[in-house]
């Protein structure tokens, strides 16, 4: 379980990042945080992750605060990001064995990572290929593996499919819906609002560093979810939502 | 506040066959160990390690040849000037010895291509007649060609001080900083693992990959050193160990730097440039600087002053003796008076010699407290406070260029005491001391003139003065690591 408790984080310039969220994301649930660039995405997945120090709140990954138990809760949590590049010389292998260690897999580790980027839908011939030959949609599929083989019961993923072309995105988003399917929580952060109502359960919008919107998925059925966030995008109806 | 739970509908998806679960856990020291194994792959796959020890133990190497080449020449050249005076000491009398010049030879040094310090360029031979008509003479015996264009000692400190800072340079300005733009840094970090834990492997992988090939380069190097024949004593080994230790920490505080620079710098470009910058202030702006300083606020007399110096002797002589001095007469004239005049004219002639041998003492102090001076202002730099360290250890650099001044000034009192003594033996010699023609016209025996032998610096002796340095060089290889593990566990994950 994901979970923000009016989190918030101010720089030491003053900038607001991210002002008092609420959210809780549940086993088995997919919330898709919504926003344009610079509206707090990524501090909030920071905060989660312990590499910045919350300034009011609390961020909790199953229960464990993350500012109080950063290793702890990080036992708890994968993470994935566009800006992964990974280590371009090493195989898809080599880099997943590493990754696999560092989550304290031991044993046959090369066998289980096999069996992640099998999962993810790599092809076999790329397994022992430098992650430098790769596309950017088949590096995103080594993340999910390691993520996969790090077996955290929550995932955050931010603008994973940023950079994607359209195949390599709704592959991602299939295997993102399975990982909801094993009972993982699962916090990601998008700019496409087209993406996030195939993806999530739930969603809530980001507007510099508020949340201004939440819905959830029988909600969007009824409502122009392009619409709300655009208009919110262009700060039209702050205030007037939720 | 947070949210009230909804139930959710169901989506379209994959099927993954595996559920998977977390691992069983890793211990701080397997943390470490993963890391230091992955970034050792990554650095040794690498053009930039490869090219880097290959120039590493090729430099060792060539600075092997070019030392025993040098060994070589000098061992060559002392041979010969040790049986000229051999040739020079046969069948000649104790009244003639006393006119000849005694060379005190410094021999050739063995670690010269493990600390040069300047021994290739400070003079190696010493030469001193009894006779204070004769005045010594400070030269170097294999001086090469000074036309041939100069250029720095190749040795091991050479290797330490340029190229192993340079490596270290190379192959750590991008550990912290490459990772951070690439997304590596941040996904490393997510891993339930310390900060700390990432910097200790980082640090040992870097550490290791300088100094693996630093201390393959030093092996070969002695071999080679010892195949083209300098005999190398149990002492010099244990020096030479002394020195690859001191390489393997300059190793580790090289890759310090370098993490430092990487963890502060917002890119891997600038990281770069300010490791090539702080290199080339400590190579070279530090030492040159140093040098001018010494040079500005450390000034010694020109040759035109020690020469008025000299003259001002000639006079003082001319008036304390008031015209009695340089009074030799016919022997069997002066045998009259037993000698009275001559025994004047050679104690102003001895007093004379004291008076510009004291001048000439002075000028090389001042000479040396110039260069230690220069040692010292450089000793900012921690590539110069690594020569020095080095250089202390083995007896090499200014000390041994001194303890040779000092030890060939203490074999001349050795020499006049055993030419007294043999001149005492005869009866028929005027005894006064030491002038040719006013001595003993005995043949003396060469073997019964001493020779000079140098003594070198003991290992005890070198880690005795080096302890200070090391103390210093402790202290900033501590602080550098507090502050480049701070500074990491307080950066910008990504």
């Amino acid at each position: 379980m994901i979970e923000a408790i009016d989190l918030s984080k101010r720089f030491p310039n003053g900038y607001l990042a991210l002002d008092a969220l609420n959210l809780r994301v549940e086993p088995g649930e997919i919330y898709c945080l919504l926003g344009a660039k610079g509206a707090g995405k990524t501090t909030a997945i920071d905060l989660f992750l312990g590499f910045t120090e919350p300034t009011a709140g609390r961020a909790r990954i199953n229960g464990i605060d993350v500012a109080r138990e950063p290793l702890r809760a990080k036992e708890k949590v994968a993470y994935l990001a566009d800006t992964t590049a990974f280590y371009r010389r090493l195989t898809a292998l080599e880099n997943l064995e590493f990754f696999a260690r560092l989550g304290g897999r031991r044993g046959s580790t090369r066998h289980e990572c096999e069996m992640a980027l099998r999962e993810v839908g790599l092809p076999e011939a790329a397994f022992s290929q430098r992650l430098s030959q790769f596309s950017p949609g088949m590096v995103r599929k080594v993340g999910v593996a390691a993520a996969l083989i790090k077996g955290a019961p929550a995932l955050l993923l931010d603008e994973p499919l940023s950079g994607l072309d359209p195949k390599a995105a709704a592959e991602l988003v299939e295997i993102l819906a399975a990982l909801r399917d094993q009972g993982k929580a699962l916090l990601v952060t998008l700019q496409d609002f087209f993406w996030a109502r195939q993806l999530a359960d739930r969603v809530g919008v980001l507007q510099e560093g508020r949340q201004v919107l939440t819905r959830n998925r029988e909600e969007l059925r009824y409502e122009n979810l392009e619409k709300l966030y655009l208009d919110y995008m262009r700060g039209g109806l702050r205030g007037a939502a939720s | 506040m947070a949210e009230p739970m909804r139930d959710l509908p169901e989506t379209d998806s994959a099927e993954l066959a595996v559920p998977w679960t977390g691992g069983d856990g890793i211990s701080s020291r397997g943390v470490v160990t993963t890391v230091l194994r992955h970034e050792i792959r990554l650095l040794v796959g690498s053009f930039r390690f490869r090219a880097s020890a290959f120039l590493l133990i090729a430099l060792m190497a060539l600075a092997a040849v070019t030392a025993a080449a040098r060994y070589r020449g000098e061992t060559l050249a002392q041979a010969e000037a040790v049986d000229e005076y051999r040739r020079r000491l046969a069948g000649t009398t104790i009244d003639h010895v006393v006119e000849t010049l005694h060379p005190a030879i410094r021999p050739p040094w063995a670690l010269a291509l493990v600390a040069d310090g300047g021994q290739t360029a400070t003079p190696d031979v010493h030469g001193q007649a009894l006779s204070a008509l004769i005045a010594p003479e400070l030269r170097r015996l294999h001086s090469g060609n000074h036309r041939l264009p100069a250029s720095e000692p190749l040795d091991w400190l050479f290797v330490i001080r340029v190229v192993l800072s340079l490596c270290a340079f190379l192959l750590g300005y991008n550990a912290m900083c490459g990772e951070r733009q690439t997304g590596a840094l941040k996904l490393l970090l997510s891993y339930p693992i310390s900060r700390w834990q990432v910097f200790t492997g980082k640090l040992l992988a870097l550490w290791s990959c300088l100094a693996a090939p630093f201390v393959a380069g030093a092996v070969f190097s002695l071999l080679i050193a010892a195949g083209l024949g300098i005999p190398f004593q149990l002492q010099d080994l244990v020096k030479a160990g002394l020195v690859v230790l001191l390489g393997v920490w300059a190793a580790a505080f090289f890759a310090l730097v370098a993490l430092l620079v990487s963890s502060l710098a917002r890119d891997s470009a600038t990281s770069l440039i300010i490791l090539v910058w702080l290199w080339v202030t400590a190579v070279i702006v530090v030492p040159a600087v140093s040098g001018l300083l010494a040079y500005r606020f450390h000034p010694i007399p020109t040759e035109g002053e020690i020469g008025r110096e000299m003259k001002a002797i000639d006079q003082r002589i001319a008036q304390e003796y008031a015209g009695r001095e340089g009074r030799w007469r016919q022997p069997e004239w002066a045998a009259t008076d037993d000698f009275a005049w001559e025994r004047i004219s050679a104690a102003a002639e001895n007093r004379r010699f004291r008076l510009k041998e004291e001048v000439r003492r002075r000028w090389m102090q001042l000479k040396v407290a110039q260069a230690r001076l220069a040692r010292d202002l450089a000793s900012l730099s921690p590539t110069s406070l690594i020569q020095d360290l080095a250089e202390r250890l083995t007896g090499s650099g200014l000390w041994r260029h001194e303890s040779f001044l000092e030890q060939a000034r203490a074999f001349r009192p050795v020499l006049a005491e055993r030419l007294r003594a043999l001149d005492a033996r005869d009866p028929a010699s005027p005894h006064v001391l030491f002038f040719s023609g006013w001595l003993s016209q005995r043949p003396v025996d060469p073997e019964e003139i001493p020779r000079f032998t140098f003594r070198e610096r003991s290992v005890r002796q070198g880690l005795a003065t080096a302890r200070p340095v090391l103390w210093l060089f402790a202290l900033e290889t501590l602080a550098l690591a507090a502050a480049s593990l701070f500074f990491f566990s307080r950066s910008d994950a990504g």
